[in-house]
């Protein structure tokens, strides 16, 4: 009898939980969840809240009663993050964008002309006296790329190199040489940090994309005029705003919609914070193609 | 001119002065001090300053280096040059710096702060500030205002790396130096206030100071201003009050001394107003009192009409009962007599007017001041009232005394308009009763005056008389009958007055007679007379000189033993010198009279009656006195050929030659008198028929030829 009671009652509390929690979740509003790695979180945080919140009042229809933005510190956590649908919206470069389309089964909405830039390209530049002409001298020395999720100055130069079939082995310090017959690589951390060791001869090489190669806080002109582009890659988007499964499709769709009918002429202010967003742009068959070709490293991501 | 301050005024002054020192001392004083502490904190102030910036700067430096060193250690070991330049570029707006090096241990230059870092891989030693170092070991050191730090960047505790730095401290140095020179400065301002505040206080204070000395000494010193001014009402008369201040301090004692000082002066000043204002014999008030009250009535009658009269009443006779029965006597007649005139007053009082005076002058004097008299009559009624209230005899241990009294009556203010011309006139009014046979009165009349007047000249000019030989004797020679030769002569007193001329005898011997000069004068006229009978008895040693005594000098004893020893010493024979006598003046005084002429018959000194037949006289003394001749009066003489005298000259004649005396006659102007009264059996003549009084020269002069005629 008892035991009789005792399942009856757990059942019951079993029910009621689940029901409790069906109908919190039917009727209680959720915030829209805007997401990207960040390295500084501070000024990121500024630049993407203003648009999310923009985005989370259009989207109020499907439930959403505010904007919340998660900065994460790697693409594994952001992807377990997106895994656990913690996420509804990511802004990120082509790189990370493929491991998420890839991965998670997210899907790009549009192109982000972040800081102006519709497209760039990636720069392999050397020091100006260096003797080294071409990729092909780099052998047996060492290049220098920015961080390891980096699209335009990792991802892209090292598989330029690879594909000019050199061979890359990765460098913990400046001062370890690559094994013989291959490109040694390792990471400046930041864009000026790169240029500088080209140009205090730590590297015999460095990567950046063009839009910083022609930022004179990135890149001084004095260090710049010292050194030599003997590279250029084709040119890539430079950003992708990417919608994960926590999204509903229709609430995907008109987020699309919204992005797309955002431009300078009416909403100059909130595209400037959003990053210097230019404008967005369709997502086009080549794109698609480059973020599910792109092969993706996860190595670097270990660092 | 020195001015004198009150006792107050300098007494506040000078407290003062002394509230003014103290305070001009402490603020020296704190002034002093305040000078020492700022000349010294100024020191301490910027040294202090200057090395606890220095100090604070070297740690804050050395933190911040030993910070930056911590925190670029992953950097440096990273070689991520940007992550460096920006903590140098951040730490470059935190401070100035002269340089900031990042090196590695071979002195290498990592990083130089500029964004292309220029100096990268050069040694850093080049560019240091001299006397730093490049190695890895810590340094420190200033150079003026720049501090240079060498703090190595550790890993796992061993240094690997080094930042030197220069830094530039010029700025907070100058602001330290200029913080203590505010400081200072404040300090200044500070105390220059403190100096003023003090000066003010002292300028306001002194006059603070001034006026509460003021108050208060004036307020310690008031019982002093209240001594002081009942002092000065008590010196003006006040005596309704009291010096007792009723306090126990110094003040006190002294109101207290006072006060016993004014009680003693009242005691003795009741005293000397009794003494100075009543007479002692009769408790009356005396002159001055009487004077006193009269000048208050007349001061207070002056603008009114009021009239009083002033009876000055004189006693006869009284100097005769003070000689007989002594001056207890007297003085108890006085009182007597004071006794009997108030009660007259009394009574006159007590029917018709207000209180009268009465008091006494001294000796025999007695003063009346009747108030509201409206005529004479009235006084005349109280004079006659008080005369007869004196008539009935006064008995005195036994014995009866019969006195009257002369008085003198003055009405104010007919008769005189001060008090002492009042009084004066009533003297004068009195002296004149006097004059006409006393125990009367008389109103003063204003010839009164000028009789008095010339009565006081002559007696007040007798005296310069004799000392300046204004007096002078002549002599009138006495004849014999029958040779006709001179035998003798009468010395006659001559007054030759400097300003009146030649006074006549009449007019000044009875003045002189009446007074106490009679005596003087008789010495004089005795003196000179037996010196002129000397050179007279050198030319007729039988010559003999009369000279007159006065009644009034007979019975003074004083004279009858000067001429006895005059002629005693003057070796003059006997007979040689005659005193001429009246027969009123010898009667008058007979007892003492008797006793002289006895005295000068013995001694040799001939004794003669002037003016005999008009006087009384008693033959029996005649002759018991040996009497050495009778003068007959010169108006027996006038009347002999017309009138009837012969028959009395001839029973003086009778009368002389039955005593055995010798007469002369007096006053013969004619032969025909002259051979009558010889032929009548008159022994000697004189008369201005004969010889006129004449000066000793020309007597002696005369005598001369007399002998040389019958030579």
């Amino acid at each position: 009898m008892s035991r009789l009671l005792t399942f009856l009652l757990t059942q019951a509390v079993q029910y009621l939980t689940l029901a409790t929690l069906l109908l919190s979740a039917s009727v209680s509003a959720q915030p829209l969840v805007l997401a990207q790695i960040s390295e500084r979180p501070k000024k990121d945080y500024a630049e993407l809240r203003p648009m999310a919140s923009y985005i989370a009042d259009q989207l109020s229809e499907f439930g959403f009663d505010g904007a919340e933005v998660r900065l994460f510190r790697t693409a594994d956590e952001l992807i377990a993050a997106i895994r656990a649908g913690e996420v509804h919206w990511v802004t990120e470069t082509p790189y990370t964008t493929a491991r998420l389309v890839q991965e998670t089964g997210s899907r790009a909405l549009v192109k982000k002309w972040k800081n102006g830039q519709r497209q760039y390209q990636t720069l392999i530049y050397t020091r100006e006296g260096s003797g080294i002409k071409e990729l092909a001298d780099l052998v047996n020395r060492q290049i220098a790329f920015e961080h390891p999720y980096s699209f335009s100055s990792y991802y892209l130069p090292k598989r330029i190199l690879e594909r000019s079939g050199f061979t890359l082995s990765p460098l913990h310090k400046a001062t370890e040489l690559p094994p013989s017959g291959t490109i040694g690589y390792l990471f400046s951390r930041n864009e000026k940090n790169n240029a500088l060791w080209v140009d205090k001869a730590i590297v015999a090489a460095g990567a950046l994309n063009d839009g910083d190669w022609n930022n004179p806080d990135r890149v001084p002109p004095t260090i710049r005029q010292r050194l030599r582009i003997i590279y250029r890659s084709p040119f890539y988007p430079r950003a992708f705003e990417t919608a994960t499964p926590a999204l509903p499709p229709d609430a995907a769709q008109r987020l699309q919609q919204l992005l797309l009918t955002l431009d300078r002429a009416s909403h100059s202010a909130l595209l400037e914070r959003y990053e210097h967003t230019e404008a967005f742009a369709p997502i086009e068959p080549t794109d698609l193609q480059l973020l599910h070709d792109m092969v993706v490293d996860t190595g670097g991501a270990k660092r | 001119m020195k001015r004198k301050f009150s006792v107050i005024t300098r007494l506040s002054i000078l407290l003062t002065l002394v509230s003014a020192v103290i305070m001009v001392t402490l603020i020296m004083a704190v002034d002093d001090a305040l000078k020492e502490y700022r000349r010294q904190s100024a020191h301490i102030d910027q040294s202090y300053l200057t090395d606890t910036m220095r100090e604070q700067l070297e740690r804050d430096a050395s933190l911040l280096i030993k910070a930056l060193g911590d925190n670029l250690s992953d950097a440096v070991y990273q070689q991520d040059l940007s992550s460096i330049g920006n903590s140098l570029e951040d730490l470059r707006g935190y401070r100035e710096m002269d340089y900031i090096y990042v090196h590695d241990a071979d002195g290498r230059i990592i990083h130089d702060g500029s964004l292309a870092i220029n100096h990268y891989g050069e040694d850093v030693s080049s560019y240091l500030h001299p006397g730093s170092t490049s190695g890895l070991q810590p340094q420190l050191h200033w150079a003026g205002s720049h501090l240079y730090l060498n703090s190595p960047i550790t890993a796992g505790g061993e240094p690997f790396a080094a930042i030197a730095v220069g830094f530039d401290f010029s700025a907070p140095l100058q602001i330290a130096v200029e913080r203590a020179e505010a400081l200072e400065a404040n300090e200044l301002e500070m105390f220059q206030a403190v100096r003023s505040a003090l000066l003010l206080t002292f300028i306001i204070l002194l006059p603070v100071c001034l006026l509460s000395a003021r108050i208060l000494t004036r307020r310690m010193l008031t019982p002093l201003t209240t001594l002081t001014e009942r002092s000065i009402r008590y010196a003006d008369g006040e005596r309704d009050l009291s010096f007792d201040l009723q306090r126990e301090d110094e003040l006190g004692r002294l109101g207290r001394a006072l006060e016993r000082m004014r009680l003693g002066l009242e005691e003795s000043h009741d005293q000397v107003h009794q003494m100075a204002y009543e007479d002692t014999v009769t408790s009356l008030p005396n002159r001055r009192s009487f004077q006193h009250k009269l000048n208050e009535i007349m001061h207070r009658s002056a603008s009114m009409d009021y009239r009083f009269a002033v009876l000055f009443i004189d006693l006869d006779h009284f100097k005769q009962v003070n000689d007989t029965a002594g001056h207890a006597q007297g003085d108890q007649l006085l009182r007597e007599v004071a006794r009997r005139l108030g009660q007259i007053l009394k009574e006159q009082r007590s029917r018709r007017r207000p209180e009268s005076l009465l008091a006494r002058l001294g000796g025999d004097e007695f003063v009346v001041l009747l108030p509201a008299i409206e005529t004479g009559e009235e006084a005349a009624e109280i004079a006659r009232a008080l005369s007869a209230a004196l008539n009935t005899p006064f008995l005195l241990s036994g014995q009866y005394f019969s006195i009257s009294c002369s008085i003198g009556i003055t009405l104010y203010p007919d008769d005189g308009v001060s008090s002492s011309e009042i009084l004066k006139h009533a003297d004068i009014a009195m002296y004149s009763a006097k004059q006409h046979g006393r125990n009367q009165f008389a109103f003063f009349q204003p010839q009164m005056t000028e009789e008095i007047r010339e009565r006081l000249e002559i007696q007040q000019g007798i005296r310069e008389a004799i000392k300046h030989d204004y007096l002078f004797l002549d002599y009138q020679p006495i004849y014999c009958m029958r040779s006709g030769r001179i035998l003798g002569a009468e010395a006659l007193l001559r007054w030759r007055h400097p300003q009146h001329g030649l006074l006549s005898p009449a007019r000044f011997i009875p003045i002189i007679e009446e007074s106490d000069l009679i005596e003087e004068v008789t010495r004089w006229v005795a003196q000179r007379a037996v010196t002129d009978l000397q050179s007279l008895l050198e030319l007729n040693p039988a010559f003999s000189l009369s000279i007159n005594i006065s009644g009034a000098a007979l019975h003074q004893s004083s004279i009858c033993d000067f001429i006895c020893d005059l002629k005693q010493q003057q070796n003059l024979p006997d007979d040689s010198l005659c005193i001429e006598i009246t027969e009123t003046s010898m009667i008058t005084h007979l007892e003492s009279s008797e006793n002289a002429l006895r005295r000068w018959k013995s001694a040799g000194i001939e004794i003669w009656i002037d003016d005999f037949g008009t006087g009384y006289s008693s033959l029996a003394y005649l002759n018991s006195l040996s009497i050495d001749g009778l003068k007959i009066d010169r108006s027996f003489v006038h009347n002999l050929i017309d009138g009837h005298s012969r028959p009395l000259i001839d029973a003086m004649v009778a009368l002389a030659e039955s005593l055995s005396i010798h007469t002369v006659a007096e006053g013969i102007e004619t032969e025909q008198q002259l051979a009558l009264l010889r032929k009548m059996g008159v022994h000697l003549a004189q008369g201005f028929g004969l010889a006129r009084p004449m000066p000793l020269l020309d007597l002696q002069q005369k005598i001369r030829l007399e002998i040389e005629e019958t030579a």
